[in-house]
């Protein structure tokens, strides 16, 4: 009696669970990519599923490894339904790495598709957010590279590499954009994807066969928002400029004047640390930035052993970032969009003083904010040559 | 208790009656001084040299007794004449056939009740051989043999101390079969040593073959998968635990001795652990940790990995794994069984099978099941990788029941993952743990020095010290000798 309640314990386990949230892996249409765009109809949603038969194929062949089914409706939901009824397997968002939103949507419907997708309990939350500029969303989905297997992993890796290596732009992934959203006194801004050359020819994959691709995929500017609505797509530099005031790019290449050539300096680890005072019931920032410069490239006559020259050099430089940092500052308050977080850190400075502003802050305050950049630049390499290359040859 | 009858013809006829005229039994009579002398033995299992050699020759001297002190004088006179053999004057019946079976020759005179057993055993046994089983690469190479004086010898030799006490049973009603309780007297927790011999006592069978029966008398009607006493070939072993203060007990005929009380631990020791550098047996140590977990937990993990936490796996490997899933037609959870039965098969078959049909079952094995299988897509490459890794790390113990129980543990695992997830992994490992923390040997917790934690005793574990540091005996055993020097 006792082994036979123990039995009918054990297998209740087992029965009444019914393996729930059960998934054979052969069931998935894994997606790692989703577009959204819109047109007079309604909205567009393209999924990316790389589990298409073609990704089992070795890596050396010529198949294209990616497939984009298209669903159409008057919401997002709808869309995406519309897509569940064309794909044979379930839909397993997961995995997805890039969203991708055309601008039009990122100006007008930019909530509508934060609400579907922080809904959605299956999405993680750590995926990349872009904006793609002047081209549909769904193409730079399906631009081929020879480089990556899936146009996903391309654009991912495109995002890693120029976040941590070189300063084009900075991404920021969904859920810190969710978190901008939310806090107040800071705006978002998002990556801004853009396509290069023929976007037909890209989607072919005979365009990897040529050592020159015939488009390619560029992640060179940033997208700043004034609440949830896209009012500006900065230049590169802007973007850059603004991405050093965010910490978020470590990395700049300053060029400087020198007998009418240039020196190119590399100036690394940047930290920029944002103070914000209140004087005579007035805002003020000041935003030290520190940095490592080295000599990367020498074409004028000079004597760089000098150590004058050298402090003039480095003076040159922090001028010349200092200019290029207040860039991003007046693009912030011609759009009168807090992208740096000004007013966050007025609130938590002093939340009185916040709550009696915060009304009049984006419109009145922030176009006459009083923001002072201090740069240190510490220039302690010269590379391997202890002079430029025309004083050695001397 | 029927007392032996004095006539040398009664005594023959009497063996042969209760033997059915077994064709190996020899009778002969010899004369001493005009007086009959009867000399019967098993021609299976005596020498016939030692018979001709030394006891022939020795009766055939020219005596000159009493009758009625001819026995005595006769005893007394192989006792001096013969001097390596084990000489007996037996009473009863009932030993007599056990004598003789052993190989002993049976003197039998016209005048008394008593009869002379004089031991001419032969040779039965396999020389000592090199270990089979718990193979070394650095230490001794001897190992136990189905000979018990033989066996006795090899632990006596490594430790010549006084102390160091044999008490012998006979157990089986049939076999009659020595079973000898093995301890070090002043070290050794005399409490265990009374249970263990109560145990013995108290065992009822026909016969014993090998040590695997007592094992099973000592662990009891309660069934563990885990295996409770450690069985090993090897006399190094067996003197390392006596040393600790563990007791061993060594059967006749069979090689393999047991070690009582073991703990959990012992089963991922090797012989040669005492050998080597510490550190590096720290770190081997770990290893065989690591593997125990892997090989039982890994299908279980895949299963619960690809069907229920997809969302676990990086990108890239999951877009490899589902296509490598492609057109597989079995659920994760049946392919994976489906490979580790056959593993299991061809595991037992390549063990019972003679050693030169052993490369085709790796051929079949390699060739047919694991590529073939995937060539068809029955299954996916990567369910015969992960069926391989468990495999190959199930195979790390030397013990074949811990290799048994691992397998059904690994079934209970997998089906708790296939049908709970991760879930059910965590529970089957509470399962697991309760399990083993529930066992023990006349008072040691299984999982000492583990749990109960005892600090001291971790270089008993899993992180080995040097023998310098080691100066005390384990704690779990509650020794009476706890240092191992004279401090």
């Amino acid at each position: 009696m006792k082994k036979l309640k123990l039995l009918i314990f054990i297998l209740s386990i087992f029965l009444l669970t019914g393996c729930w949230n059960y998934n054979e892996l052969n069931d998935l249409a894994l997606i790692s990519g989703i577009s959204i765009d819109k047109d007079e109809e309604g909205f567009i949603v393209n999924y990316m599923i790389s589990n298409s038969s073609k990704s089992e194929s070795k890596s050396n062949s010529n198949e294209t490894s990616t497939i984009l089914y298209e669903g159409r409706g008057s919401t997002i939901s709808k869309a995406t339904e519309n897509i569940n009824q064309k794909l044979p397997k379930i839909p397993y968002l997961s995995h997805v790495e890039v969203i991708v939103i055309s601008e039009e949507v990122a100006k007008n419907d930019m909530l509508k598709a934060m609400d579907f997708l922080l809904r959605n309990p299956e999405s993680r939350k750590e995926i990349y957010l872009l904006v793609s500029k002047d081209v549909k969303a769904k193409d730079t989905l399906s631009i081929l590279t020879p480089l990556e297997s899936f146009p996903s992993d391309n654009i991912k890796s495109n995002i890693t590499s120029s976040t941590n290596e070189i300063a084009t732009t900075s991404t920021i992934k969904y859920s810190e954009f969710l978190a901008e959203l939310i806090q107040r006194g800071i705006d978002p801004t998002l990556g801004v994807i853009e396509v290069e050359g023929n976007i037909e020819r890209g989607q072919n994959q005979e365009s990897n066969d040529n050592a020159r691709q015939d488009a390619i995929i560029k992640l060179t500017s940033s997208a700043i928002f004034k609440n949830e609505k896209l009012v500006y797509i900065t230049t590169q530099d802007e973007s850059t400029a603004i991405d050093i005031l965010n910490k978020k790019l470590q990395n700049i290449y300053i060029e400087t004047e020198c007998n009418n050539e240039k020196i190119v300096t590399y100036i690394t680890s940047i930290d920029a640390k944002t103070k914000v005072k209140i004087e005579n019931n007035k805002p003020k920032v000041t935003i030290d930035v520190k940095g490592d410069g080295s000599l990367i490239e020498v074409n004028c006559k000079v004597n760089l052993e000098d150590s004058k020259i050298i402090e003039e050099i480095q003076q040159q430089v922090e001028e010349k970032l200092k200019t290029f940092l207040y860039q991003g500052i007046n693009i912030c308050k011609k759009y009168k969009t807090d992208t740096f977080g000004f007013g966050n850190k007025i609130y938590k400075v002093n939340p009185k003083y916040w709550k009696s502003i915060e009304e009049k802050w984006n419109d009145e305050l922030l176009p006459q904010l009083d923001v002072e950049i201090k740069i240190s630049i510490d220039l302690y390499s010269k590379g391997s040559l202890n002079q430029s290359i025309k004083e050695e040859i001397k | 208790m029927k007392k032996v009858d004095n006539k040398i013809e009664d005594i023959f006829n009497y063996i042969k009656q209760i033997n059915g005229n077994s064709p190996d039994i020899t009778t002969r009579i010899v004369k001493i001084d005009k007086k009959r002398v009867g000399y019967i033995f098993l021609q299976s299992v005596s020498s016939d040299d030692k018979i001709s050699d030394f006891l022939v020759k020795s009766l055939n001297l020219d005596y000159k007794f009493d009758t009625t002190n001819f026995f005595t004088n006769l005893f007394t006179n192989l006792q001096n004449s013969i001097s390596n053999s084990n000489l007996k004057v037996v009473q009863t019946n009932e030993d007599l056939f056990y004598y003789l079976a052993s190989g002993f020759t049976i003197i039998v005179t016209d005048y008394e009740t008593k009869v002379i057993c004089v031991e001419t055993k032969t040779n039965l046994d396999r020389g000592v051989t090199e270990a089979s089983t718990e193979t070394v690469i650095r230490g001794p190479k001897d190992s136990f043999t189905e000979n018990h004086m033989i066996n006795m010898g090899l632990i006596r030799k490594r430790i010549k101390d006084p102390n160091l006490w044999f008490d012998e049973f006979k157990i089986g009603r049939r076999t009659q079969t020595k079973v000898d309780v093995i301890y070090l007297k002043d070290v050794v927790d005399m409490e265990k040593i009374n249970k263990i011999k109560d145990k013995l006592s108290t065992i009822d069978i026909d016969g014993i073959l090998d040590s695997g029966y007592i094992r099973q008398f000592i662990t009891g009607k309660k069934t563990y998968f885990f295996p409770k006493l450690l069985s090993t070939e090897r006399p190094d072993i067996v003197c390392t635990n006596l040393l600790d203060g563990k007791i061993v007990i060594l059967i006749e005929n069979s090689p393999f001795a047991l070690v009582i009380p073991t703990v959990f631990v012992d089963f991922l020791h090797s012989a040669e652990d005492d050998y080597q550098i510490p550190l590096n047996v720290s770190l081997t140590r770990i290893l065989r940790f690591i593997s125990l977990i892997i090989t039982i937990i890994t299908p279980a993990f895949y299963i619960a990995m690809t069907t229920y936490d997809i969302k676990l796996i990086p990108s890239h490997l999951l877009i490899s794994l589902a296509a490598q899933r492609r057109g597989v037609p079995f659920p994760t959870a049946v392919e994976v069984i489906l490979l580790l039965v056959i593993f299991e098969i061809l595991r037992e078959s390549d063990l019972r099978s003679p050693s030169k049909m052993g490369a085709s079952i790796s051929i079949v094995g390699a060739l047919v099941l694991g590529d073939a299988a995937v060539s068809a897509g029955i299954v996916s490459p990567i369910a015969v990788i992960i069926v391989a890794i468990t495999s190959v790390s199930g195979l790390i113990f030397s013990d074949i029941d811990m290799v048994n129980s691992i397998r059904i543990w690994r079934l209970v695992f997998l089906i708790f993952g296939t049908v709970l997830g991760f879930v059910g992994i965590v529970a089957a490992c509470i399962i697991l743990t309760t399990r083993l923390a529930s066992i023990e040997t006349l008072g040691t917790p299984y999982l000492a020095p583990i749990s109960p934690f005892n600090l001291k005793d971790q270089v008993y574990g899993i992180f080995k010290k040097s023998k310098m540091s080691t100066t005390k005996r384990p704690n779990y055993l509650h020794t009476i000798n706890k240092t191992r020097g004279s401090k």
